[in-house]
């Protein structure tokens, strides 16, 4: 199947008044498929949120080509492509009703008056509004507004949603109550969702696919285990979840497995091909891969460290240690069903280990397998 | 220190009274005046009367023909009549000119923005003798009649920058966005001017527009030097009667325009407050 969304060398660059000029895109190519939620992850200023205009129409693209369900669109004006977005701060039309605002798409399209009326009333019942249709806009709550501004783009029956950082402005909780129903308007409407957001949290929570954006260039793309097991770059093994980086390089490379040595000496066999001797790599665990005391039937890295700060979040312990030759360490600890002890309390010593199978190796150059 | 904080308080009150007094206490004798039956020395007053009013609607009073001052009815008629003609198309033009011009400025991008913003401030801070001159010698210099038309194109070259300046400060408070939301919902660039940029900036605009009437039939330096011999607004007309001295209908004159003024600016809060 093709498809529903293809850029193909898609480059911007923005000039500054300084004369300087920014490269917000640089040569992205990505796919989207049918029905696909594919979150544009990164921070300010990446190009995630130019990448989402040049979907729309709003930023033209220096070269590159943009196809929607096969047919290019590249040099097509934003009011005549098959995507509807989702605008950061709503974008809901002031000096309209609910009902106005979320008709506007079949008005401009001079639908039939009665089928509008029933295409929105059908809207405002999947997004729970039902009977709101004659408010104003400035009588609704944040979450409200958020739920028009979902169905006034929805009722076009898009071919892809876009959404901005449609999140950013709830409270927590409401956030994650609306991430839920995100998915689940996703999979009741079966449309493509592209979803721009700088909050890893939510991009892992609800992305099929995270494409990692910095510097207008696509860092990596995968889905969100892939992303936070298998980062290709220390860019996105820091962007995307917390992490622990050793620095090292490899000492001895076979055509499976790699040994390599970290800052304090230590070495460990990694079971990777592809690296050369010499190579500099860096190891990554995450604070949840780290365990307390060491398994003498296991191979892995061992560290002795101080704990300097120590917070307890329920289920876990997460813990801020520096070990005795100065690398900073997170852990997340679970203490164990059968002792509820506290694992330990601010600058007493702790003996941490990471098995070697948790360990993840990222080249300081890409490898390419 | 009591005695301090109620005598400085008291002191502001005494100059808050005396500033408003001073503002309206000359238009509140005008209208007080107006109403007086002394038809020689307004100043002294005689007896409450409707005669001045009557006389300016042509309904003389036998009782009070003495007191009659008015050169004829007719004239202040036709000077009523060109002054709404005049600022009735005037506003038309000048709000849709000035409308635009905001629009391009704040919308498209172009090079030299900053000058043209500029160029549109300048009517406003130029002097209105200075105006008037200049309009004077453009029209005999290609040789156009001095007329009502002159007096509309002169009007328009200046209450366009008032309608520019007070739609462009309503644009700035647009979100831009809204825009962009109509685009990416089907609508092209007319559909999304009508439908969602003329309702969010009309408030500006009918405020302009409302500014622009008000500044045109109230215009005398600017009209004074290029209005022809049959084409007198009210202004000229008034200033013309008054070099014979004041006479009693000046002061309904007066009193009736600032009624007239005191509506539409009614007109503009009202709108105003109910868009808000």
């Amino acid at each position: 199947m093709s498809p529903i969304l293809n850029i193909t060398g898609a480059t911007k660059r923005f000039h500054t008044p300084d004369g300087k000029s920014v490269t917000a895109l640089d040569d992205v190519s990505l796919r989207v498929e049918q029905n696909e939620f594919v979150t544009l992850l990164g921070p300010s200023g990446c190009g995630k949120t130019t990448l989402l205009r040049a979907i729309s129409g709003f930023e033209g693209l220096e070269s590159g080509a943009i196809e929607i369900a096969g047919s290019p669109v590249t040099h097509l004006p934003a009011h005549k492509r098959p995507v509807n977005t989702v605008f950061q701060n709503y974008a809901l039309f002031p000096h309209m009703t609910i009902a106005k605002n979320i008709a506007y798409s079949l008005d401009v399209a001079d639908t039939p008056k009665k089928e509008i009326s029933e295409r929105v009333g059908k809207m405002l019942d999947i997004v729970g509004l039902a009977g709101f249709g004659d408010r104003k806009i400035n009588q609704l709550s944040g979450g409200q507004r958020q739920r028009v501004a979902l169905a006034r783009s929805l009722i076009a029956q898009p071919k892809i949603l876009l959404l901005d950082e449609p999140l950013s402005a709830l409270d927590k909780n409401l956030r994650h109550k609306m991430q839920q129903e995100l998915k689940s308007l996703q999979a009741e409407f079966g449309i493509a969702f592209v979803f721009v957001t700088h909050d890893q949290e939510e991009a892992l929570t609800m992305s099929d696919r995270i494409v990692v954006l910095s510097d207008g260039k696509i860092q990596q793309h995968g889905t969100p285990e892939d992303l936070y097991r298998r980062p290709k770059t220390e860019f996105v093994a820091r962007f995307v979840g917390e992490s622990n980086l050793f620095e090292g390089h490899v000492v001895e490379a076979s055509s499976q497995n790699a040994l390599v040595q970290i800052g304090n000496g230590q070495k460990v066999s990694i079971n990777k091909s592809g690296l050369r001797e010499g190579v500099k790599v860096k190891l990554l665990a995450r604070p949840e891969d780290l365990s307390v005391g060491h398994n003498a039937d296991r191979e892995g890295l061992k560290f002795k460290a101080k704990i300097d700060q120590l917070f307890f979040v329920g289920a876990d312990y997460q813990i801020l240690a520096t070990t005795h030759d100065g690398l900073a360490i997170k852990a997340t600890l679970r203490p164990s069903a059968q002792s509820r002890d506290p694992i330990g309390s601010p600058r007493s010593e702790i003996e941490f280990f990471i098995d070697k199978e948790a360990l993840h190796v990222i080249a300081a150059e890409a490898v390419h397998e | 220190m009591k005695i301090l904080k109620v005598l400085r308080s008291s002191a502001l009150s005494i100059y808050g009274y005396f500033f408003f007094a001073f503002v309206y206490a000359p238009i509140l004798l005008i209208v007080v005046f107006s109403f007086n039956s002394n038809p020689v020395n307004m100043m002294i007053w005689e007896s409450f009367t409707l005669d001045w009013y009557k006389t300016i609607f042509g309904m003389t009073n036998a009782s009070s023909e003495s007191a009659l001052y008015l050169d004829s009815t007719d004239q202040l008629y036709a000077a009523v009549q060109n002054s709404l003609v005049i600022a009735l198309t005037t506003t038309l033009i000048a709000t849709v000119f000035g409308t635009s011009i905001a629009l391009a400025v704040a919308r498209f991008k172009f090079k030299l923005k900053g000058f043209y913003r500029a160029l549109m401030f300048m009517p406003m801070i130029m002097p209105d003798i200075v105006l008037g001159i200049a309009l004077l010698i453009f029209f005999v210099s290609i040789g156009a009649q001095l007329s009502i038309y002159t007096i509309i194109i002169g009007h328009c070259t200046f209450l366009t920058s008032y309608v520019f300046i007070v739609v462009s400060a309503r644009i700035a408070d647009m979100d831009e966005t809204l825009e962009e939301a109509s685009a990416d919902l089907g609508a092209n660039g007319w559909t999304t001017f009508r439908r969602v940029t003329l309702p969010m900036i009309m408030p500006g605009v009918i405020g302009g527009a409302l500014l622009s009437f008000i500044i045109s039939m109230d215009d005398l330096v600017i009209t004074y030097f290029i209005a022809g011999v049959d084409s007198q607004t009210l202004p000229v007309f008034i200033y013309g009667m008054l070099r014979r001295g004041i006479k009693p209908e000046i002061n309904a004159i007066a009193t009736i325009m600032l009624l007239f003024s005191i509506i539409i600016a009614s007109i503009g809060l009202y709108m105003r407050s109910r868009r808000n």
